[in-house]
């Protein structure tokens, strides 16, 4: 079984690397676009912004006069107290700069991250499943003694890879991009990577994530690319899972969920955990149960898909 | 004669949409593609199977390759249900039809090696199988072209080079020389004739008489699904030639119908 498995991701690797367009469009060019527009938008942007604050701090100059000393120190004192206030006002309210971060980054790249991940399975899978049906090829393999199974499990691991090269290229897009879309140097944005405290760890939480999240993907985007005729309709088929992707991405927005039991919904439980690792609340059960689910998820479809290559009807339909 | 394929009243009904129904000019929703149908080929011997088009060739075919399930019967291949045993006999027959199709994208050599790992042939045996069919078929200069830049002709002898990657007992060919030259048609037909000699067992579907006449040792004639006659080539024409005994069969048959 391993070897047809193996037999098979060795003939998608080939198809996929061997087709230069294909690199192009679905790794390639997601990150360079961007990075373009990124870096395009903050230099516009930054501009704008730094010709304003240029002309605010010349009408500040030219407002105030140069202070005299008692009232450089009356300020000094003010400066003080106001400080001491602040000071006490976060601690009582419990939230630090580092929580604050953490908020806003998790509630936006989950979204961010699934979204990517969604787009490069959508790059990848319709053409390597109802693409084979609709050219005839499938049913080339369908007559040789390997195992549907085999064909499913060779499939799902290899548009995975896929996948997640896809988007991991439009993650670098943004990474390289996020200093110039913020219109800051080099050492700023150093400063910038040492001021998220994230460490290892929480990069191989996500890393496990990004894997599970992936799989699922293609094994949902994979169910429906097999039940369509054509790449085109799978592609019509697929628009209902794209809108339940997209809102489950955006839950984190709105809160964590209630019960455990929430995080056996897949997609919605890779967002939120997702968060809850940007935001430093990591919690170990419901990681376990958000990563089992989606595996478990994943061997259904494997499953399902392996019966679906063995129904005549859904194979064979005209 | 030693028995290599047997089948036991195999039935396949087909369900109609709408489209279908008006394609074929029918209010049913439900078509009889083959009606219990059983027949009996011999190791070493070349089964003709001749009817008109829609008559049930292919499905019997898809039938005995596994691709399609039959609703009602069975058939063994070397001794495996086409049921209950579809890997063991797909690893037992060499399947060419005109559905399957070659991906575009690779060369004949990337997949003569691909087909052969999918079918477990050792790489030594495949690399010498490989030579002797590629060089038989005049592939061995198109090994490293794309399949999408070949001739209609050599990408269906790539095809059939394909289908005998792990050297099959059994072979079935759905109309092999559809479509093409009659050299590269000829070249094809020779070939049947090598693969006869060397003890392979050979089912073919074609609406060429003359080849059946110079190629088949029995015959089956298939009309609306079921199997009219099935014998040796001499009993079923009884001295006349192939293609009237036929039209007499069919006459017969259909009658007034037609």
């Amino acid at each position: 079984m391993k070897n047809n498995v193996g037999t098979i991701i060795r003939k998608e690797f080939a198809r996929f690397f061997g087709d230069r367009s294909l690199v192009f469009t679905s790794v390639i060019m997601p990150g360079l676009l961007i990075y373009v527009i990124y870096t395009l938008m903050g230099s516009f942007l930054g501009d704008k912004v730094q010709e304003k604050i240029a002309k605010d701090e010349q009408q500040k100059t030219e407002f105030i006069s140069p202070l005299t000393a008692d009232e450089e120190h009356l300020l000094d004192s003010l400066q003080e107290v106001r400080s001491t206030a602040y000071n006490e006002y976060e601690a009582n309210l419990g939230t630090s700069d580092e929580d604050e971060l953490g908020h806003l980054l998790g509630n936006l790249i989950p979204m961010l991250i699934i979204m990517l991940l969604f787009s490069g399975s959508m790059a990848v899978a319709p053409t390597a499943i109802a693409g084979e049906k609709e050219r005839g090829t499938i049913a080339t393999l369908l007559v040789t003694p390997m195992k549907r199974s085999e064909l499913a499990l060779g499939k799902i691991i290899s548009l995975s890879c896929f996948a997640l090269l896809s988007g991991l290229s439009s993650f670098l897009g943004i990474i390289l991009s996020l200093p110039k879309m913020l219109n800051i140097g080099a050492e700023e944005a150093d400063q910038l990577n040492l001021a998220l405290p994230y460490q290892t760890s929480h990069f191989a939480l996500i890393f496990l994530l990004i894997v599970s999240t992936v799989l699922i993907i293609i094994s949902a985007i994979s169910i429906f690319s097999a039940w369509a005729k054509d790449v085109k309709s799978a592609g019509t088929m697929i628009t209902p899972l794209m809108l339940f992707i997209m809102l489950a991405a955006l839950t984190p927005m709105i809160g964590s969920p209630s019960s455990p039991l929430l995080y056996l919904i897949p997609v919605y439980n890779s967002a939120q955990c997702m968060a809850s690792v940007f935001s430093f609340k990591v919690e170990l059960l419901p990681l376990i149960i958000t990563i089992s689910a989606n595996i478990i998820y994943t061997i259904g479809a494997v499953i399902a898909l392996a019966k679906m290559f063995n129904s005549e009807k859904i194979m064979f339909s005209k | 004669m030693e028995e290599i394929l047997r089948v036991e009243g195999i039935s396949k009904t087909f369900t109609l949409s709408k489209k279908q129904q008006k394609i074929e000019h029918t209010h049913s929703s439900h078509k009889v593609a083959v009606d219990n149908l059983s027949l009996t080929a011999y190791r070493g011997e070349i089964f003709g199977l001749l009817g008109p088009n829609g008559a049930g060739k292919t499905t019997t075919l898809r039938m005995l390759a596994t691709l399609i399930k039959p609703d009602q019967g069975n058939a063994w291949v070397d001794g495996c249900s086409i049921v209950s045993q579809a890997e063991q006999v797909r690893s037992k027959i060499g399947f060419l039809t005109s559905e399957l199709k070659l991906e575009d994208f690779f060369t004949p050599n990337y997949l003569y090696n691909f087909f052969s790992d999918l079918h477990g042939v050792d790489p030594a045996t495949a690399a010498a199988r490989k030579k002797t069919l590629f060089q038989r078929f005049g592939i061995d200069k198109f090994a490293e072209v794309k399949v999408a830049n070949l001739s209609t002709g050599m990408k269906q002898k790539v095809s059939i080079v394909i289908s005998l990657v792990h050297n099959p007992d059994i072979i079935i060919f759905d109309e092999p020389t559809n479509g093409l030259d009659v050299l590269t048609a000829r070249t094809v037909t020779d070939f049947l004739q090598v693969l006869k000699d060397e003890g392979k067992s050979i089912i073919l579907s074609t609406h060429i008489f003359s080849l059946v006449e110079r190629l088949c040792d029995r015959v089956g004639i298939i009309i609306d699904g079921k199997l009219t006659h099935c014998d040796t080539l001499e009993a079923v024409c009884q001295g006349k030639n192939l293609e009237d005994r036929f039209f007499e069969i069919y006459k017969e048959l259909k009658g007034d119908q037609e």
